[in-house]
């Protein structure tokens, strides 16, 4: 695992938190100035920072969050890494079942240091939007994309909302070039209305999400659906996959993912987590309907052994790097290059019942 | 809490905070006395480091720097020996041949009379930054401004002599720079 926050030495520990990209020679932000051992010193003007670097890690041409009063440094963007994700507050409106980052009521605002942090990003990368629920702050987050938008052409943006904030007003905005270049991770999590609510915590969210979604069509937002695998809602998956092809055509992906284990997740993981290999029918079912419908469906942390063959052609490698891990008995696996891998805090490959290195 | 505390010391036992912070700090043999606390950067140059750049030391002040950008060359630093056409042992100053033996009085830094505070610039590494530059002033590869900043200026001089000397060249501060001006750690 990459850690993300890192404790460091600031000389004016007194100073306000800033943004700044580190580098080897460029001025334009912190330049490192002195090495000593795995210590690098960084040092811009008024300032200077100390952090010891990781084993095995390079934090040359990271845009970090500096704040010297708590002593610490955050990698907003890794440059080497391709799954960077910016977290623009803290706060949801809904309380799902297994969330992996639960939601706090506190909301710092953080955007003008987002917004300089997506300006120093590297090149033509995807940044990651995500919270608590992005859009409490719609106005703000737009805003912050629509700028970066002009700043910085080359970038794109993944936001991922649970679409219940879209209103109609949103429309003409929408469909300005800077939102319509974003890709929306939408999560649903089954057909049956009380089933979706349970789930995320929130009575009425589903009718509020489909309407969102109708709203996102219309101004012909690109949707990345999103389902997580629960003991909850797998066995009427198919369901969901009807109501996927029937209604909601309109979506770029269905991305259909393993459990987290991380945040609620962690304590409830045995009332949660589903072995798909155990009953993999169901999910045979599930993919082969939205796909025969022309639904384009990915599997998102679903170890390559754990599906049927059938089945394999739909497994992305997408965990965000700084999660992903394998299992101690994947050693010498020969799948290993096109398997997802596990989440960090996910199960062991043993937790599966078809579980087995190939 | 804790951190911030840390660093304003680390600071103060350079005697680089601003001159009211003083009272709110212990004596420095008290801060020398207790030996548990974990050492940072700053602390590791200021305490644990004798510096020997002598003709450093005895300037009263840093102000004087802004007199050796306009000088013509490393003259002023009558103590350093001139560069060495080829690559040269690291240590080209006088030191004590082992760790434990104490340097003359006169190499070490004044506890009595911390040095003032310098405007603009309250960084105990801004301040090491400056003894790199003033060292690769004295040796003839830079003839910048002695600003406690690590420039492109610094680092191309930095490198230059880095490779001169048959360091790695990394363009940064390290412990073979600090050797080579005898800003010694011990």
């Amino acid at each position: 695992m990459i850690a993300l926050n890192l404790p460091a030495r600031f000389e004016d520990a007194s100073a306000s938190p800033f943004v700044t990209r580190l580098s080897r020679d460029r001025v334009d932000g912190a330049c490192l100035a002195a090495e000593f051992g795995v210590s690098q010193t960084y040092q811009l003007p008024g300032q200077a920072f100390e952090i010891d670097v990781p084993e095995g890690d390079d934090l040359i041409g990271d845009v970090v969050f500096a704040d010297p009063e708590n002593g610490r440094v955050s990698r907003w963007i890794r440059a080497t890494s391709p799954h960077n994700t910016l977290l623009v507050t803290e706060r949801c409106d809904q309380l799902c079942i297994m969330c992996s980052q639960p939601p706090k009521k506190s909301h710092t605002d953080l955007f003008e240091h987002l917004e300089a942090a997506c300006r120093l990003a590297p090149q033509n990368m995807v940044l990651g939007i995500s919270g608590g629920e992005p859009l409490l702050f719609k106005d703000q987050l737009f805003s912050l994309i629509e700028r970066t938008h002009i700043a910085r052409p080359d970038l794109s943006f993944h936001v991922l909302t649970n679409a219940q904030h879209f209103a109609e007003t949103d429309l003409n905005r929408l469909r300005q070039p800077a939102l319509r270049n974003v890709l929306w991770g939408v999560p649903l999590y089954a057909a049956d209305t009380n089933l979706h609510d349970e789930i995320v915590g929130k009575s009425g969210a589903q009718d509020q999400l489909l309407e969102g979604l109708a709203i996102m069509a219309r101004a012909g937002l690109a949707i990345e659906l999103r389902t997580v695998l629960l003991k909850q809602n797998y066995s009427p998956l198919p369901a969901l996959a009807r109501l996927v092809s029937a209604r909601l055509p309109f979506i770029r992906v269905w991305a259909v993912m393993q459990l987290e284990r991380a945040g609620f997740a962690r304590n409830r993981w045995h009332d949660q987590f589903i072995d798909h290999s155990a009953n993999p029918g169901v999910l045979v079912e599930a993919v082969s309907l939205a796909s025969a419908a022309g639904v384009d469906v990915s599997l998102y942390n679903v170890p390559y052994c754990t599906v049927p063959a059938g089945l394999r052609g739909f497994l992305r490698q997408s965990i965000s790097d700084w999660k992903r891990t394998y299992s101690t008995d994947c050693l010498d696996c020969s799948a290993k290059t096109i398997c997802s891998g596990f989440f960090e805090w996910h199960a062991e490959l043993s937790d599966y019942a078809m579980g087995a290195p190939v | 809490m804790k951190k911030r505390t840390f660093a304003i010391r680390s600071l103060a036992a350079a005697g680089l905070t601003a001159p009211g912070a003083a009272a709110m700090l212990p004596p420095p043999d008290q801060q020398g006395a207790n030996q548990d606390r974990p050492v940072g950067l700053y602390e590791f140059f200021t305490q644990q480091h004798e510096y020997t750049l002598a003709g450093h030391r005895s300037h009263s002040s840093h102000s004087s720097h802004s007199s050796h950008r306009s000088s013509s060359g490393g003259g002023s630093y009558r103590s350093l020996p001139p560069p060495p056409a080829t690559a040269a042992p690291r240590r080209t100053a006088p030191r004590p041949s082992t760790s434990n033996s104490t340097p003359p009085s006169s190499v070490l830094p004044q506890t009595a009379t911390p040095p003032k505070v310098l405007p603009g610039n309250s960084g105990m590494f801004a301040n090491t930054v400056m003894r790199v530059q003033s060292g690769l002033f004295a040796y003839g590869y830079y003839t910048g401004a002695i600003d406690g900043f690590m420039g492109p200026e610094t680092k191309t001089a930095l490198m230059k002599f880095q490779l001169d000397r048959g360091m790695p060249v990394t363009g940064t501060i390290t412990q073979e720079v600090l050797d080579a001006f005898n800003i010694k750690v011990e």
